[in-house]
């Protein structure tokens, strides 16, 4: 049986993170979503987002930026079924959904992400989808929180 | 007084190696390859290789200066590449039409050369999961970019699986179906069946189509490129020169590479705005080319639109007007882009998916046979001929070539 919430990439690609975090322009996003909050990069100058969390604002190009907490839902921008694994370690994990989300309250605000328990025949592009907090924790380093979605009922 | 490439330059010579399926190119090498597709153009065009003088390429395709001091071309005087990948296909002729008008150079090779037997391009990017990554200090060195966080865990492993994206929303937002993607296959499939050159010659229907297998909705099987080796070359100098050479010139009217700052990489970034998102990009380097040769798509006689992935033809033939955005599932779906018949013929070498790939060049080897009038799918009277680089991070490219 495959780990991990159905619909998910394998949860063992999420390790990777663990290799960005000295990054101080993209961390704080990562120590949020270990507490399960969603934030958001906004410019302090214009309010613009940008994701991923580039070191300028590509509105206003100044770089500072407050980290926003977010209400965590949002609408399916669109998605895809891999139904075809490309490598024999991938296949018992499809079919998994890799989706954009648009997020609640961040305008141009897109998360790459996977919709997660759900049948792919009811995925619509429009659909609402919230948050759901997918904890993997690799051997021998520390845990690594991802936010995946999942619709809104 | 402005300088412009329009009609100053022209196509003289175009040599290939056969198409291979992904692999069967061994044991000769890429630059092997290249070579010989070079050497092939030169004698296309009655030149000698002696006569080259400039590079022109796009997606690192080969380092000029290993060709160079392999076949002994006494001196270069332009080397330039698009950036990013398949992008700049057709963009790079115009860059080295920039060339010649300049007097920088004479006589500059465009090519593509590719042999994917080790390594796939539609291979996964992923890298096998390590459990212990991290291991150790979890503040110890980079080795992987901070970006690659808000993508890898998520599996979008291929490029078809981002073009699936595109598809998706695309099929959301104006109603396109699985089948328009299945009328471009069917075609090009029409198109190769009568080409000694295709890989894939065997007919087409419908059932066939829905039978594939699925790869990533919406994209099946027959949705996504083939896998090929080959190369293919051309040789471009001046407009006073092509006139004295062996063929008929293949005019350059017009050229644009490049593309609106925010589609960006496209591919692992995704935030290109929403009036563009579900688009093939290629929107602003339309206008240029276009504007450029002074025509617009109704003087447009055949298209060979870059074929990666079926739904990013639709996206163009919206992208270079021949129908209005939105609108390309039912401009297809009404025979506009069969040989015969349509009122755009697209892609009538079969293209990526049905002919070979060699990401772009065979469709400015076709477009340039089309316009000398030797064309396996010959379009009667063909005149203007609109080629294009891939839908992929910027910069995105056109090429408008006259008889």
């Amino acid at each position: 049986m495959p780990e991990g919430l159905r619909g998910s990439a394998p949860p063992s690609l999420s390790a990777i993170v663990n290799q960005t975090l000295d990054d101080d322009w993209t961390r704080p996003f990562w120590e949020a979503a270990s507490a399960h909050k969603l934030v958001g990069p906004r410019c302090k100058h214009c309010g613009s987002y940008r994701m991923p969390p580039a070191r300028f604002c590509w509105s206003c190009r100044t770089q500072d930026v407050d980290w926003v907490e977010l209400p965590g839902t949002g609408e399916l921008y669109t998605y895809t079924v891999i139904r075809h694994p490309l490598r024999p370690d991938l296949a018992e994990y499809v079919p998994y959904v890799p989706a954009l989300v648009e997020l609640d309250e961040a305008p141009g605000y897109r998360l790459v992400t996977n919709v997660v328990e759900c049948d792919p025949e009811d995925i619509s592009v429009g659909m609402r989808v919230q948050v759901v907090w997918d904890t993997y924790e690799p051997e021998g380093a520390p845990p690594v929180t991802v936010p995946r979605f999942t619709p809104i009922s | 007084m402005t300088t412009s490439i329009k009609d100053q330059t022209a196509i003289v010579g175009v040599g290939a190696t056969p198409y291979y399926r992904r692999g069967e190119s061994l044991p000769q090498t890429t630059m092997e390859m290249a070579c010989k597709a070079i050497l092939a153009a030169c004698d296309d065009a009655g030149l000698s290789i002696d006569d080259v003088d400039g590079f022109s390429i796009y997606s690192g395709s080969i380092d000029p200066a290993s060709v160079a001091q392999v076949l002994g071309i006494p001196e270069i005087r332009w080397a330039t590449t698009t950036t990013s990948g398949g992008g700049g296909a057709s963009g790079c002729v115009g860059v080295g039409s920039a060339a010649i008008v300049t007097g920088m150079a004479t006589t500059v090779v465009s090519l593509m050369t590719l042999q994917q037997a080790k390594w796939r391009i539609g291979g996964t990017s992923d890298k096998r999961p390590d459990p212990r990554s991290g291991s150790g200090s979890v503040y110890g060195g980079q080795s992987v970019s901070p970006e690659t966080g808000f993508m890898v865990p998520y599996g979008l492993s291929a490029p078809g699986h981002s073009f699936s994206l595109l598809a998706q929303r695309h099929m959301a937002l104006y109603g396109t179906k699985r089948e328009h993607f299945a009328e471009v296959v069917i075609s090009q499939r029409d198109n190769a069946s009568r080409r000694e050159t295709a890989i894939k010659r065997e007919p087409l229907t419908l059932d066939d189509y829905f039978n594939a297998r699925m790869i990533s909705e919406p994209l099946c099987l027959l949705d996504y490129t083939l896998e090929t080796d080959g190369a293919v070359a051309v040789i471009t100098t001046s407009a006073d020169r092509a006139r004295d050479l062996k063929q008929q010139p293949v005019y350059v009217m017009g050229s644009a590479h490049g593309g609106s700052g925010r589609w960006g990489q496209f591919i692992g970034w995704y935030q290109m705005p929403d009036d563009i998102f579900a688009s093939s990009g290629h929107r602003p380097v339309a206008k240029r080319a276009y504007e450029m040769a002074g025509i617009t798509a109704a003087d447009v006689d055949v298209a060979l639109l870059y074929d990666h992935f079926s739904p990013m033809v639709l996206m163009q033939l919206e992208d270079y007007g021949f129908c209005p955005i939105g609108e390309s599932g039912a401009f297809v779906a009404d025979g506009n882009i069969r040989w015969k018949t349509g009122s755009i013929p697209v892609n009538t070498h079969g293209g990526n998916l049905s002919e070979a790939y060699i990401i772009g060049m065979t469709h400015i080897r076709e477009a340039v046979e089309q316009l000398r009038g030797v064309a396996v799918n010959q379009v009667d009277n063909a005149e203007i001929a609109l080629t294009t680089g891939g839908p992929a991070a910027l910069p995105v490219s056109c090429l408008l070539l006259r008889r």
